[in-house]
């Protein structure tokens, strides 16, 4: 007998809680265990972890219930908490935050499964987000997924590097002969390794299937001329 | 016995002379070097100009030759070739017995020192006093002035002048018959010039003691010091050295003479005469031996010979018109035709010696030739000479008398001043002494004064910076405490107004009021906004770096370019997180401005650092502004406060047409 997917879904605001779960409901039958605090959600975790685990959490960032006693803070906090013990457990982040740095924040270094926005969300995109997850990828919403596309080509384009060899790519059939032309910052030259190494960081960041897909992609994205 | 022992000193004396002249030759070879080395300023010309009227001047003796050689040197010359032109020309006028050129000299090397202050021409001038009252028959002031000019010698720490003086004074002495004066002037002149190592005037030093010695009946110790005087001799370069022995011979011939051991006179005066051309080219030897010689053949009773050798003696002197030496060999003459009863002969060399010895004031001659003339001479004419003889050396013994006690006075003089210049000597030194330790005392309490201000100086200067420190933390502090509100208030904007706002939003949409609610939602949006610009993520969470892309990439669109260079040029993980807040939001500013207002397609951020500062330069091309006809934004104020706050220096660069350019440079620590 196939057991029902667990989820707990972790917010302050009671009527966000309801409209997750609605959306929850539209999407399939569910095991939705709620709390409005970070302390309680990372106790429930852990206490069930042995008898009854949750496969999924979805959890805002900030809380404004927060007392003295309060440990965990909020989302960033808990979502540490949880990759610190190692609980298997994917994590989606369903909240109002867009400011890049706090995104860039939570996405760098925490790495979410999905980062939803409350604004945008419906029960199809938590479907598709929950779909996502349990085939272990990651699934950031749309605005999300442009802001952080942009940061890639922002830094893409001040790493002086990383052009030269989008440059260099068209001109050498072979990788191995980018090897000699590539020269570091510090005026002596990439290793072919480190070459790879930043050819394989591009196309994760542009997105790109193969290096021809991402010489395409960074013309198309103004990187290159 | 009285001819005897004249004639030696005679020879002493002759031997004085020549002393004096190799003295004088040397001491012009000296004046010559001194003006050959010494003399930059001037030309070769002029020196050699003097040096050729100095040359004539020695030739022919014009007495107008010293006047123009003065004019000359005067006119062109320096100092020091005035000076050596002085005193080569009175040296000169004193060998030449040029009284008035000799005036001339001295005169002029006394206004040369009121000019100059030079002490040696001092000494000179005194020196040339001397000579000039040694011509003059005063020995008296000459020793007076020769002391003097000794004096001053010493005082330059010219030891060789020194002794030169000494010698001439122990001359003076010897002849004036003070023996003892004239041993004590040779010791002192010893002691001057021993030191020196200088061995030729050692040397006539000693020659001189032994005569004094020789005088005073110590024949023996004199034989010493003559011998050591040859020693010497011998040890100076340059002397025809045979020579030298021939004037030893003769002092030794007259110690044996004088000790009545003819035999051994004999002997030394034939081996001076056995010296080869010594006739040709040191007759005053040759003829000194020569009477020498005479004289022990005679007391010996070899009279023939002696005879013959006393006339080629007056021939040699009468060719040379030596004055001197002819009054003592007429006296000999006539003392040796006494011995061989021919009164008549000895009677006429008695007078002539007389009138030549009266002509060049030799006194101790005259006495002798009017004693020897009262004595051969009969009746009232002999009672005149006996007469004569009485009153002269009743007035000799008065002045020999008279000098020795001037001389002593003198010297007396002289010490008592030595002394009393000890004594003030002393003093002053003592005085010195207590001022240098005075000063020492004044140098010490102004370098603890010094060290105490130095202290107080590094004293405030800690406090200050200190206080500066903690100034400056305290700002940084109050950056993070508004940090804190804003992020606070960012908060509640998101979470509480932003909700309250969402819920409105829903309710309006259900109850169709869609004009309000859309209306409703533009206001959260701007909420949102608002709440993004204050809240702010750590720079612990999200490094500086990061944040600025993240920046950039908020603002970035392809008709505003943002560029950020040299970002990785400085080391953020040193720079206080309150003042990388400060430029982060001085960064945001900037861009919301370049974009907002200045209409800017590119921005370039332009990162760098110093050891202990942070500088960021940010420039846009866009339209600009006049900085001094509009006051600045609001924003821009806001921003150059928060730079000030945390004592950075801000400075803007804008001009119609040509973009903005910010400069921001702040310190990376409270350190």
């Amino acid at each position: 007998m196939k057991t029902k997917t667990r989820i707990l879904v972790v917010d302050d605001h009671q009527l966000v809680i309801q409209g997750i779960l609605c959306s929850l409901k539209e999407v399939g039958d569910f095991d939705v265990v709620t709390t409005n605090n970070c302390d309680e959600a990372f106790s429930l975790i852990k206490s069930n972890v042995k008898t009854n685990p949750f496969q999924l959490i979805f959890t805002d960032l900030s809380f404004d219930n927060l007392t003295e006693d309060t440990n965990l803070d909020g989302g960033e906090e808990l979502i540490k908490a949880i990759k610190n013990n190692d609980f298997d457990i994917k994590i989606a982040v369903i909240t109002g935050h867009t400011e890049t740095n706090r995104v860039f924040n939570v996405i760098n270094n925490l790495k979410p499964n999905a980062y939803l926005l409350k604004s945008k969300c419906d029960g199809t995109e938590i479907g598709f987000a929950i779909k996502k997850m349990m085939t272990n990828d990651y699934y950031y919403t749309h605005e999300i997924h442009q802001k952080i596309m942009r940061r890639n080509i922002i830094q893409i384009q001040m790493d002086e590097v990383a052009i030269h060899i989008l440059k260099e790519l068209p001109n050498h059939p072979k990788i191995a002969n980018l090897e000699g032309i590539i020269k570091k910052v510090d005026g002596t030259f990439l290793k072919l390794r480190s070459i790879e190494t930043k050819l394989s960081n591009l196309r994760i960041d542009l997105n790109a299937n193969n290096n021809t897909d991402l010489v395409l992609k960074a013309k198309e994205l103004g990187i290159i001329d | 016995m009285i001819i005897k022992g004249s004639e030696i000193k005679e020879c002493i004396k002759k031997s004085n002379f020549f002393n004096k002249n190799k003295k004088a030759i040397l001491f012009l070879l000296l004046i010559t070097n001194i003006t050959l080395t010494a003399q930059d300023k001037v030309s070769n010309s002029v020196r050699d100009s003097t040096l050729t009227l100095l040359n004539e001047y020695t030739k022919t003796n014009q007495p107008d030759l010293p006047t123009k050689a003065f004019l000359f040197a005067e006119q062109k010359g320096g100092d020091t070739l005035i000076r050596n032109t002085y005193i080569n020309f009175g040296i000169k006028s004193y060998f030449a017995k040029d009284l008035s050129n000799l005036v001339l000299s001295e005169k002029k090397l006394k206004q040369f020192y009121l000019k100059t202050k030079d002490t040696m021409a001092l000494a000179k001038h005194l020196y040339f006093k001397g000579l000039y009252h040694k011509l003059q028959f005063n020995p008296d002031s000459s020793f007076y002035y020769y002391n003097e000019s000794k004096n001053f010698s010493v005082q330059l720490k010219d030891s060789l002048e020194a002794t030169r003086r000494l010698l001439s004074m122990a001359a003076l002495q010897y002849d004036e018959r003070d023996y003892l004066g004239s041993e004590n002037s040779i010791i002192e002149g010893l002691r001057f010039v021993e030191p020196l190592g200088n061995l030729f005037f050692t040397g006539l030093l000693y020659e001189r003691l032994g005569n004094v010695l020789f005088i005073t009946g110590r024949e023996k110790e004199a034989r010493k010091n003559y011998l050591k005087f040859f020693e010497l001799q011998k040890q100076t370069p340059g002397l025809v050295l045979k020579y030298e022995e021939a004037r030893l011979y003769n002092h030794l011939g007259n110690t044996y003479e004088a000790e009545r051991n003819n035999l051994k006179a004999v002997e030394y005066f034939k081996k001076s005469l056995a010296i080869d051309s010594l006739k040709f080219n040191s007759v005053y030897r040759y003829e000194s031996a020569l009477a020498g010689l005479s004289y022990n053949n005679f007391i010996l009773g070899e009279n023939k010979l002696a005879l013959k050798g006393f006339l080629e003696v007056l021939k040699s002197r009468k060719d040379r018109n030596y004055k001197r030496g002819l009054v003592i060999t007429h006296s000999n003459l006539s003392d040796f035709y006494i011995g061989t009863n021919d009164v008549n002969n000895s009677k006429l060399h008695a007078e002539k010696s007389l009138e030549l010895a009266k002509s060049i004031s030799f006194n101790r001659y005259i006495l002798e030739n009017l004693a020897r003339l009262s004595s051969i001479t009969k009746g009232e004419k002999g009672r005149l000479f006996l007469e004569e003889y009485r009153v002269l050396n009743d007035s000799l013994v008065e002045r020999e008398r008279f000098l020795k006690n001037q001389f002593a006075k003198v010297r007396y003089e002289t010490e008592k001043k030595e002394a009393e210049n000890v004594h003030l000597k002393e003093e002053n030194s003592r005085k010195e002494l207590l001022l240098e330790t005075e000063k020492q005392h004044k140098i010490i309490g102004w370098l603890i004064a010094g060290f105490c201000i130095l202290i107080i100086f590094f004293g405030i200067s800690v406090v200050l910076s200190r206080r500066k420190k903690m100034l400056f933390k305290a700002q940084l502090l109050q950056v993070e405490v508004r940090e804190k509100e804003r992020q606070q208030i960012a908060k509640s904007l998101h979470d509480e107004v932003a909700g309250d706002i969402r819920m409105l939003h829903l309710k309006l949409s259900k109850t169709n009021q869609l004009e309000e609610a859309e209306k409703l939602n533009v206001i959260k949006e701007n909420v949102r906004n608002l709440s993004h610009q204050l809240s702010s993520e750590s720079f612990d969470k999200v490094s500086f770096k990061d944040q600025i892309i993240n920046l950039i990439s908020d603002y970035f669109d392809f008709n505003f370019r943002i560029k950020a260079k040299n970002i990785d040029d400085v080391d953020w993980t040193k720079v206080n997180n309150a003042i990388k807040r400060t430029l982060f939001l001085s960064v945001r500013e900037s861009i919301q401005n370049a974009k907002k207002y200045a209409e800017a397609t590119e921005l370039i951020l332009n990162f760098s650092e110093t050891k202990k500062t942070v500088l960021l330069v940010i420039s846009d091309n866009g339209k600009g502004f006049d900085v001094k006809a509009r006051k600045t934004g609001i924003g821009l104020k806001n921003l150059e406060e928060r730079i000030l706050e945390i004592n950075g220096t801000f400075s803007l660069e804008s001009d119609i047409g040509k973009g903005t350019t910010i400069k921001i440079e702040t310190f990376k620590n409270e350190n």
